[in-house]
């Protein structure tokens, strides 16, 4: 490369570069099973993407839903969509 | 930022910022059991059988759940984002994703549902997948974040003065992203087969990731994919007629699965 930034481990492998692309993880939170849940402090980027994982699922044949959201600015809102069956779920933010 | 570092790539976007806290690679997840689903299969609803053989059919292509864990340093830890490598690529390739993350300890355990070609009555062979996990560094295991003698390298440390980045300790790199939604339904096709409902999915999302170009090697590629939802899948049947039994002879079955992909 002529110019930009490179990163190299010690057998001179390329680790990052500017000629990369990647995602940033902003934030996490966990909201906790069957309650809604109003986050603020998410930090902006130009670009965001909220993933959503069953922490502690119900295990077996049982009914479970993972948290909605709406993420606006900085603000993250969790909802409900069964007010008995929404297990925990952890939020991640990534932004580039 | 008022201070720290950033870097941007060639088009501006973030690569590596100290204001936040970078996952790193933390091992392989050891694997620890499979074991079939659904689970009901073959199952036998004795209390209200008016014949033998009511349960799901055998012809049904079923799967495996896969399960795995892996060490953090404390009870406290964020789930660990783990990446799934596939065991093969190419449209024949077995679907799998993570449909438990739970809590262990101070370990997560993390099922993945993989996909079986055959049936559960003639199951062919199969591969498991390689789960590949991350970790923010402030969570990881001393031998996870030890570097060694290895001096070589970028790191960054936040205002708090915790490391949140080291290019020592294979720090994440996602290239590529994409929101996919679920079928509504599992199954359009019939499940009943009488007393023997199949319920193996005949729907799926195809969906193209966009990867960046630094990255050319499609073997060397893996992905995230954590389960949002469930999907059940029911079926009914029933009879009436005359007889004794602890519920008459009015008897019902139901029967259900599930399908997270």
């Amino acid at each position: 490369m002529a110019y930009g930034f490179e990163s190299r481990d010690s057998n001179n492998n390329v680790v990052y570069s500017t000629q990369d692309s990647t995602w940033t993880l902003l934030y996490t939170a966990t909201a906790n099973a069957n309650q809604a849940h109003t986050f603020t402090g998410v930090p902006e980027m130009t670009t965001r993407l909220v993933t959503k994982l069953m922490v502690d699922q119900v295990n077996g044949d049982d009914e479970a839903y993972v948290h909605g959201h709406s993420l606006s600015g900085t603000t993250l809102t969790a909802s409900v969509p069964s007010a008995n069956n929404t297990v925990s779920t952890f939020f991640m933010v990534f932004g580039k | 930022m008022a201070y720290g570092l950033q870097i941007k790539n060639d088009d501006n976007e973030i690569l590596i910022d100290s204001d936040f806290a970078h996952y790193h690679y933390i091992g392989k997840a050891t694997y620890s059991s499979t074991s079939h689903i659904p689970t009901m299969l073959d199952g036998n609803n004795t209390q209200h059988s008016t014949t033998g053989g009511q349960h799901m059919s055998s012809s049904q292509v079923n799967g495996d759940i896969i399960k795995y864990t892996i060490a953090t340093n404390s009870s406290s830890s964020p789930a660990p984002v783990c990446f799934i490598k596939p065991s093969s690529t190419g449209s024949s390739a077995p679907h799998c994703g993570i449909v438990v993350t739970k809590r262990s300890g101070s370990s997560w355990e993390l099922w993945v549902l993989q996909t079986r070609s055959g049936t559960y009555s003639s199951p062919t062979s199969y591969t498991r997948p390689d789960l590949y996990c991350f970790s923010p560094l402030n969570y990881m295991t001393s031998s996870q974040a030890s570097v060694g003698s290895n001096t070589h390298g970028l790191a960054t440390f936040s205002s708090s003065g915790d490391k949140t980045f080291d290019s020592r300790l294979k720090p994440l790199k996602i290239i590529g992203a994409q929101v996919v939604n679920a079928p509504s339904i599992a199954r359009t096709a019939s499940k009943s087969n009488g007393w023997n409902p199949v319920f193996t999915p005949d729907q799926s999302s195809n969906y193209n990731v966009t990867r960046s170009t630094s990255e050319t090697d499609a073997s060397d590629l893996m992905f995230y994919a954590p389960s949002l939802a469930h999907s059940c899948q029911e079926h009914n049947e029933n009879t009436d007629g005359d007889g004794f039994q602890a519920q008459g002879y009015s008897s019902f079955f139901y029967a259900w699965a599930r399908s997270d992909l």
